[in-house]
């Protein structure tokens, strides 16, 4: 049941993922009724397809009920593992809280995630910020987005869109539960590893935030439940297929760890392809699994390539010499050390498994949902890294090929991964390895005193791990800001509130104020503040526009500027915000009888654009 | 043979349970002996000491 409930879920996501793109790409018909009816239409076609009849249905129900009572036999008696539940759920319930009750707020969430996201909502199409200079809002993958906006779209309001990732974590749990009954652990143990998911800080402090990180990894580990399978059939194929192609669509980083996993997990099905699957029908499998996975995650490749002659631009591909594709950027974005304030001094001077181990070691003082260096947590770094050793040597020796290969390929995929590998949030999957090979132990120690004493080390340093920073030092909202913020009325219940810079916070109150239900607040490219996401209502009954107001080559001021106001006047625009010394800025202050500049600071100002009053039509003329 | 390559097999997955508590041993104190680690603790606390005031405190 496991498997099946990991597979629809894949399958529904990808279902999700298809329809916004062929409607929101091809039709730019993205509203309500179409996305749901035509949900709701291929819902019905696919039960039909299978010959769904009631039967199925009360079999379904039946399944689930033996299913949860499986759960609960297998819990029934084990002290450490209901222990551990409780504690889970417990977090798990205060996380959904805290997600709820606070708005979007963090850092990239704010630039681009839900950016992307609000000029979707608007328009009702997937379109690419193209007025934007900053190309993340042009070409990266945006399936994690997608997934974004159909949190919000049925609410028109982003009330849940914090609960986003947090929703992939019992798919996480269940992805790393059947990795381990892969690999032939007992159901208990299996539990025990998918059920702490939840207990590292880093799934923890990302789970009630717009990041996508523990989206980008579950899919991943989704994916790995099916590709590690013994004896993989063509539905295994299918599915890892569908879960990879949702990964790759989801961050370009993927492609690397997509390569060092099908690659290994190639190599370990050879035995089974050769023997029984024979080669040519394994290439129909793979034909077919080439198929789901562009479906799942080529849209935005195959945008770029239309658009800029390159599927991953802005990016230049170099292989042993030779352009591949052209691009502006070097694709080594990301070498880690130099985008890290305050840590390049401490990593700079390390090979890069010394990086890993310094950042495993959490010299971090509070964890982040960011957390560059650190993120796992006391179980991790204590016990949990020596398992893995442990479980390597130990299966290696006892010739385990299943758990051996499967923890091989996991750490194969780390290693791929081409963003610092010591920065925790991009490579969260690698857990699965730790909590497999913490189960392989107990599985191998079986009830002896050794496996007592593992369990009981377990809890004991689960508690100070979520104490420490998994539930507790939530940076961003401390308990003054989260007091403050409770106190506001709940129009005011924005993500301005959590803005850092305190000018550009007053800014975008005023804007929050001022903006309602049908004005339009309209910027153009000096309007260089990191967050865009917060111009628009949280029920987005406003409307955010782009005009131009740079010049470009070749162009004069004059005649940039005069088109700006007829631009202005012709979208019928209520407020303009931009750079403080911007050219538009300082054109509106010459023009105070039609801008009025409702606040100034920091790198802002915003005017409200003052109508003419139409006359009044005299009746009695 | 067989019986030697068992026994011998059987050693060395003890041996490597014993390295391995033995490396939790190390990992223990290379973890508690961060400095900063005090300073997380003390942060935390304060954290929860607020959290409780914000939500049951006296208004």
């Amino acid at each position: 049941m496991t498997e099946i409930i990991v597979a629809a879920t894949l399958s529904a996501n990808a279902q999700i993922i298809v329809v916004i793109m062929i409607l929101g790409r091809l039709f730019e018909a993205l509203w309500v009724p179409q996305l749901f009816w035509t949900n709701a239409g291929l819902c019905v076609v696919f039960l039909l397809a299978a010959k769904w009849r009631p039967r199925d249905a009360r079999k379904l129900f039946s399944d689930i009920g033996q299913w949860m009572r499986t759960g609960y036999n297998t819990v029934k008696g084990d002290a450490v593992l209901t222990i551990l539940i409780i504690i889970v759920v417990m977090a798990f319930l205060w996380l959904l809280f805290l997600a709820i009750l606070l708005p979007p707020y963090s850092w990239d969430g704010l630039a681009y995630h839900l950016t992307m996201m609000g000029l979707w909502l608007q328009d009702g199409r997937i379109d690419d910020h193209m007025d934007s200079k900053h190309y993340i809002l042009q070409t990266w993958p945006i399936n994690a987005e997608l997934f974004f906006l159909w949190n919000t779209v049925f609410f028109r309001n982003d009330t849940i869109v914090n609960c986003t990732q947090l929703f992939f974590v019992p798919l996480g749990m269940m992805s790393i539960y059947l990795m381990a009954r892969r690999t032939g652990r007992r159901r208990r143990t299996s539990m025990l590893a998918g059920i702490l998911f939840l207990t590292f800080p880093i799934v923890i402090q990302q789970a009630t935030c717009c990041m996508i990180d523990i989206i980008f990894s579950v899919l991943f580990l989704a994916s790995l439940a099916f590709l590690i399978k013994p004896r993989i059939e063509f539905s295994d194929v299918v599915y890892a297929a569908i879960g990879l192609g949702l990964f790759f669509g989801s961050k370009g980083s993927s492609a690397f760890i997509i390569l060092a996993a099908v690659g290994s997990a190639f190599i370990y099905h050879l035995p089974h392809i050769f023997k029984r699957v024979k080669l040519v029908r394994f290439a129909g499998w793979l034909l077919a699994g080439l198929f789901f996975f562009l479906l799942a995650g080529s849209w935005q490749y195959a945008k770029n390539w239309a658009v800029f002659g390159n599927p991953v631009h802005p990016y230049n591909v170099e292989v042993f010499g030779k352009t591949i594709f052209k691009g502006p950027m070097d694709i080594k974005l990301h070498q880690g050390a130099d985008l890290l304030k305050g840590w390049k001094e401490k990593l700079e001077h390390r090979s890069t498994l010394g990086q890993i181990y310094y950042s495993w070691t959490e010299p971090g003082k509070m964890y982040l949902y960011d957390s560059r260096v650190g993120g796992w947590g006391a179980a991790f770094f204590i016990l949990l890294l020596p398992c893995l050793g442990a479980a390597l040597l130990i299966s290696l020796v006892r010739r385990d090929g299943r758990t051996f290969f499967t923890l091989l390929i996991i750490l194969l995929s780390f290693w791929a991964t081409p963003v610092g590998k010591f920065w925790v949030r991009y490579s969260i999957f690698i857990v699965s390895a730790f909590v497999i090979s913490l189960a392989y132990l107990l599985d191998l120690l079986r009830t002896s005193s050794a496996s007592h004493l593992l369990k009981g080390s377990l809890l004991l340093l689960i508690i100070p791990t979520l104490f420490l920073g998994g539930i507790g030092n939530i940076n961003t909202h401390p308990p003054s800001a989260l007091k403050s913020y409770l106190s506001l009325p709940f129009e005011k219940w924005h993500s301005s509130q959590f803005i850092c810079g305190g000018w550009e916070r007053r800014v975008f109150h005023k804007i929050n104020d001022v903006t309602g239900p049908g004005t339009i607040i309209a910027h153009d490219r000096h309007f260089t503040y990191l967050f865009k996401y917060p111009l628009w209502n949280r029920d987005f009954s406003n409307k955010v526009f782009y005009i131009k107001g740079e010049k470009g080559e070749g162009e004069n001021w004059e005649k940039v500027l005069d088109d700006w106001e007829a631009a202005v006047d012709k979208w019928d625009v209520d407020f303009w915000v931009s750079g403080k010394d911007s050219q538009t800025s300082q054109r509106a202050r010459m023009k105070p009888g039609k801008f009025r500049l409702l606040i100034q600071g920091g790198k802002l100002a915003l005017f409200q654009v003052i109508k003419e009053k139409e006359p009044e039509v005299d009746d009695e003329t | 043979m067989r019986r030697k390559l068992i026994r011998l097999s059987h050693f060395g997955i003890k041996g490597t349970i014993y390295l391995m508590w033995a490396a939790v041993v190390v990992q223990t104190v290379v973890y508690f002996v961060n400095p900063v680690r005090a300073e997380t603790y003390k942060l935390s606390i304060e954290y929860w000491q607020g959290l409780w005031s914000v939500f049951f405190g006296a208004s």
